[in-house]
């Protein structure tokens, strides 16, 4: 017996959109118009940093704009899975509530270095270093910290195996689960960028970066399609009722 | 006439497939970098190696490997309803992963002792890089040992939970498995 | 005892233990190389690496009883990295 949420349908399916769309301009402004994908290299020395920041000034500092607008994709996103893992849960919705405020700290990581390499920008004309120290404080923000996501994951698993609904209308079904466990035990390798200045385990390097991300974004994709796919059901089901 | 026994049954379940082959895979293309850059500098590379102790690399195998069986005797045990059995063989793999653990991290210090960290050359650089990556997948193991410990102590015939019960074993067998090729790479490549 | 010993999966663990201290023997910087040939020796060690792989994947993870399409699949998988990983070690050499 699951919570009738069906009056939200409508919002959840609007919030997901919104969620889908703010990621593409967000993924849009940071990958090209601030030049960031590829990442740029951790051994690079000061002066070449600003000399990459310096190429299209005027670009990146439009993209960060963007970015910073865009950047709280997860939020809207982190609500629906919210809302879709509290219908499922008997009793009080404990895992819905930490995948919450997990979610909500992790939006955190994506906008946050953003507006960090926004201020290293704002003024290229400073000492060298200081833009370095900018450059070097945002990108380790952005790959490195661990923190709440194996957390966040977590939850999310707790409910793909616990539930008590069948896996083809579901928003998560097993496989969901496993895809989920894969992204968190991927995630550790993040804060090992801190380590490393060059190679695969730096932070533009296949460990750091560029696993998690794509990984990532098979995951957020992975989820978007069943939880839309769930939403299709839930609605036949309260319209039929 | 054909038993069901001859047709093959998936351990665990799909997903878990995916997840290891996917790991095993990414750890591959490690283990391929690192041979790469071993074949550009051979003689650095063989001169770390030689300030690893093999013994310490072959006592953590034999913990791995051991925990390996207890894990497989477990999930046996498992599938036979085998209440007080199954808890007691996860502890048991659990206690071998403790082991390999306190090693390693024993291992470590007697590096930094020795003032060898990290960024000391391109060999220990993967050194580090591969046993820290594994480590987290052992810390990540042995949550998932501990989970089935408790969870077996009650019998459930139910398909599904074993299902996940079996995985959770799979996925301790592909760290052991990840160690079997870490040591020899890091150990005893010429 | 002997019910014990004719376990499959303690049997499987007794010929990992024994491959395991055999490689360690003939292997790393203090094994059999010193005197020889150092690639034939490493193509030993990597291929009772794979070997003592495969014994895990399909005794412990059982795959030795699962349909013959994940079975092939392990088994090409295990080929291809052991190949590719012998290639690399040989182009650098």
């Amino acid at each position: 017996m699951s919570r009738d949420f069906s009056t939200t349908i409508r919002a959840q399916r609007f919030l997901l959109w919104l969620s889908l769309i703010s990621a593409a301009i967000f993924f849009f402004s940071w990958a090209w118009m601030m030049g960031f994908f590829p990442p740029p290299s951790p051994s690079l020395s000061a002066d070449q940093v600003v000399a990459l920041y310096s190429q299209h000034i005027i670009r990146f500092r439009v993209g960060v704009v963007l970015a910073l607008i865009s950047g709280a994709f997860m939020m809207p996103y982190s609500l629906v899975v919210s809302m879709q893992m509290a219908r499922l849960e008997k009793g009080a919705p404990i895992w819905a509530i930490l995948q919450l405020m997990c979610g909500l700290v992790n939006a955190m990581y994506i906008w946050g270095p953003v507006l960090v390499w926004g201020v290293a920008a704002f003024s290229i004309d400073r000492a060298p270093e200081l833009t370095l120290l900018l450059h070097e404080l945002a990108w380790l923000s952005y790959i490195t910290p661990l923190t709440v996501f194996p957390l966040n994951l977590l939850a999310i698993i707790m409910v793909c195996f616990g539930k008590d609904e069948e896996d083809r209308h579901s928003a998560f079904p097993r496989w969901i689960g496993y895809l989920t466990a894969w992204q968190a035990v991927q995630s550790f390798g993040g804060p090992i960028a801190l380590l490393f200045k060059s190679g695969i385990f730096s932070w533009n390097g296949l460990i750091p970066f560029w696993l998690p991300l794509s990984l990532f974004g098979v995951w957020f994709g992975a989820l978007s399609f069943t939880i839309f796919r769930a939403l299709r059901y839930q609605q036949q089901q309260a319209s039929a009722a | 006439m054909r038993s069901k026994s001859t047709l093959g049954r998936v351990p665990g379940e799909a997903g878990i497939w995916i997840l290891i082959f996917g790991e095993m895979s990414v750890f591959s293309a490690l283990f391929a970098a690192f041979l790469y850059y071993r074949g550009r500098d051979v003689s650095g590379f063989t001169a770390s190696q030689a300030q690893l102790s093999k013994a310490i690399g072959l006592l953590n195998t034999v913990f791995l490997l051991t925990s390996s069986l207890f894990v497989a005797l477990a999930v046996r045990a498992t599938v036979r309803m085998r209440t007080i059995a199954a808890p007691r063989l996860y502890i048991a793999g659990l206690t071998c992963a403790a082991a390999f653990i306190l090693l390693k991290a024993f291992e470590y210090y007697t590096l930094f002792a020795r003032g060898i960290t990290v960024g000391s050359n391109t060999y220990f650089g993967f050194y580090f890089g591969l046993t820290a990556l594994h480590l987290g997948h052992v810390l990540i193991g042995s949550g998932v040992l501990l989970a089935l410990a408790i969870a077996t102590r009650t019998p459930s015939s139910e398909p599904k939970r074993f299902a996940l019960i079996e995985s959770g074993g799979c996925f301790w067998h592909m760290v052991d498995a990840l160690w079997i090729i870490i040591f020899a790479l890091l150990y005893l490549v010429e | 005892m002997r019910g014990f010993l004719r376990d499959r999966l303690v049997l499987v663990w007794l010929v990992l233990i024994g491959a395991t201290l055999f490689s360690t023997g003939i292997g790393g910087t203090t094994g059999l190389a010193r005197s020889g040939d150092g690639a034939a020796v490493t193509a030993a060690v990597l291929a009772i690496a794979f070997g003592k792989v495969a014994a895990v994947i399909f005794n412990y993870m059982d795959i030795r009883r699962a349909p013959g399409a994940l079975k092939i699949l392990w088994g090409a998988w295990l080929a291809v990295v052991l190949t590719v990983l012998m290639g690399i070690y040989r182009t650098g050499l």
